[in-house]
């Protein structure tokens, strides 16, 4: 990545074309460094990510919007797009509007959850950098979470609820949602972050020494 | 190292999860979390990124993320096309059913009339779709599946791991030359007089011969430090104990220590520039 360099006595160079034209910034100049070409791939990335990951919630969301417009052709698309991936039951779906979602309370706390979490993945760049060397028992631990509460709904240890449902979901959704940036960033940035056990990983700070 | 091909992990469980959504009574699995589409990020996950770790290569978040995106784009297209082609030859028995369902919500007590509107809305779309329903739901099964999948893929990543595996050779550092410490004296010797070869106990050997690790770097009488994230930290011996375990003794190397002890090992203790 490029970052604007200092030079003593001559002000600041913003970019390698200006470093390669001898221009440079200027002690008072009030126009902004231009952002390095590195840095705004990575922006673009986070945007890209955050956008897919907020779609499904969108979709999910515009059902009973569409219905509360009057738009039946849009709602039953909303309805019928997810109709191959959750049961859609009206009974084990959060209510908006007086309508169901497109989508079951569990489906919603999961898109809910990535959308959130890639929000917040996009947004701190340390929760980011944390996720390409997550802790695994961390996410083994949010993964049970989820998988263990229809597991007590069943055996009648939880009452079977929707926001129940909702918040079983939504935290191991969110971790993913933060693996996904991490790893769209990864991908087309090309500036991997190195992790701890990464001992052969080209890229290393190491690997130059 | 060149990556592994991602054809071969991603289109066995994209075609195979793929057909086992469309199929009509097999694919109910989906309304469990999306079941499939997560076994089939998972797997293409897990088969790609063990082919990495087998070439001795270190595999990354995006690796598993990318063998779930292209899994998912062969499931999606493979479902699309089986439950279109499920739709033709079975269409007439499908809408019985779907209207079957439907007498059998409007005949239950607690059925309610929400629910029975939007049930017999999706119902009726379904029933009879047309050319531009058909793409709809292509471009939906595409971007679903793919998405799921690669949420798959990702997690799977993150939680196998990544590292090198311990049948693969060990990745050799740029500006290795080879070399690295002489071997021991067969019985006995004394090791570091001159020598270069680390004492018992994996040390470093302390005259001629060798360059002293950096401060902080490595312990005496230690084994240099594993990677570590922070930079400063034993920057310069970051190839951690893998790399650096190598065999003594091995037959392409010198078994004596040179007279005169003045450059015995021309890359193993001298990595640091």
């Amino acid at each position: 990545m490029i970052r604007p360099r200092f030079e003593r006595g001559r002000g600041m160079a913003t970019s390698a074309e200006e470093q390669e034209r001898g221009e440079v910034m200027r002690a008072g100049d009030r126009r902004a460094p231009p952002v390095p070409p590195g840095r705004r791939r990575g922006r673009l990335a986070r945007a890209l990510a955050v956008a897919v990951t907020a779609v499904p919630l969108a979709v999910a969301l515009a059902a009973p919007a569409a219905g509360a417009l009057g738009w039946p052709e849009a709602e039953a698309a909303c309805r019928g797009g997810f109709r191959l991936f959750c049961h859609q039951k009206v009974e084990r779906s959060l209510l908006l509007w007086g309508a169901p979602l497109a989508v079951c309370a569990r489906c919603f706390g999961a898109w809910s959850g990535v959308a959130a979490g890639g929000l917040a993945a996009a947004l701190f760049r340390s929760l980011e950098r944390r996720c390409h060397d997550p802790r695994r028992s961390f996410l083994l631990g949010l993964v049970i979470l989820a998988a263990a509460q229809p597991v007590a709904t069943f055996a009648g240890l939880l009452p079977d609820a929707s926001w129940l449902r909702f918040a079983s979901a939504f935290p191991a959704a969110a971790a993913c949602g933060a693996l996904f940036v991490a790893a769209v960033v990864e991908l087309l940035e090309r500036r991997p972050v190195p992790c701890a056990d990464d001992v052969s990983f080209p890229g290393a700070p190491n690997a130059e020494a | 190292m060149q990556r592994p091909d991602l054809l071969r992990p991603t289109l066995i469980p994209g075609l195979l999860f793929g057909l086992v959504s469309a199929i009509p009574i097999l694919g109910a699995g989906n309304c469990c979390c999306c079941l499939y589409l997560w076994a089939c990020g998972w797997m293409a996950a897990f088969l790609h990124i063990r082919e990495i770790r087998r070439r001795g290569s270190t595999a990354l978040i995006s690796d598993g993320a990318m063998a779930g995106l292209v899994a998912g784009l062969f499931a999606g297209f493979t479902a699309w096309v089986v439950s279109t082609l499920v739709d033709v030859l079975m269409g007439d028995q499908r809408r019985e059913m779907l209207e079957q369902v439907l007498d059998q919500m409007r005949s239950s007590a607690n059925a309610s009339p929400e629910g029975m509107r939007v049930m017999e809305q999706v119902i009726a779309w379904l029933m009879d779709p047309g050319i531009g329903t058909r793409i709809f739901l292509l471009l939906v099964a595409l971007f679903l599946f793919a998405l799921i999948s690669t949420l798959a893929g990702t997690l799977t990543a993150a939680l196998m791991s990544r590292g090198p595996s311990p049948t693969a050779p060990p990745p050799a550092p740029p500006g290795w030359v080879g070399g690295g410490w002489p071997a021991p004296p067969p019985t006995g010797g004394t090791p570091t007089e001159g020598g270069g070869y680390p004492p018992a106990g994996g040390g470093f050997p302390q005259g001629g011969g060798s360059t002293p690790p950096p401060p902080g770097g490595v312990p005496p009488g230690g084994s240099p430090p594993p990677y570590s994230s922070s930079p400063g930290a034993g920057s310069e011996w970051g190839y951690g104990t893998e790399a650096m375990d190598l065999p003594l003794g091995s037959e392409d190397e010198p078994t004596q220590p040179p007279p005169g002890g003045g450059e015995p090992d021309k890359g193993g203790g001298s990595q640091s520039n």
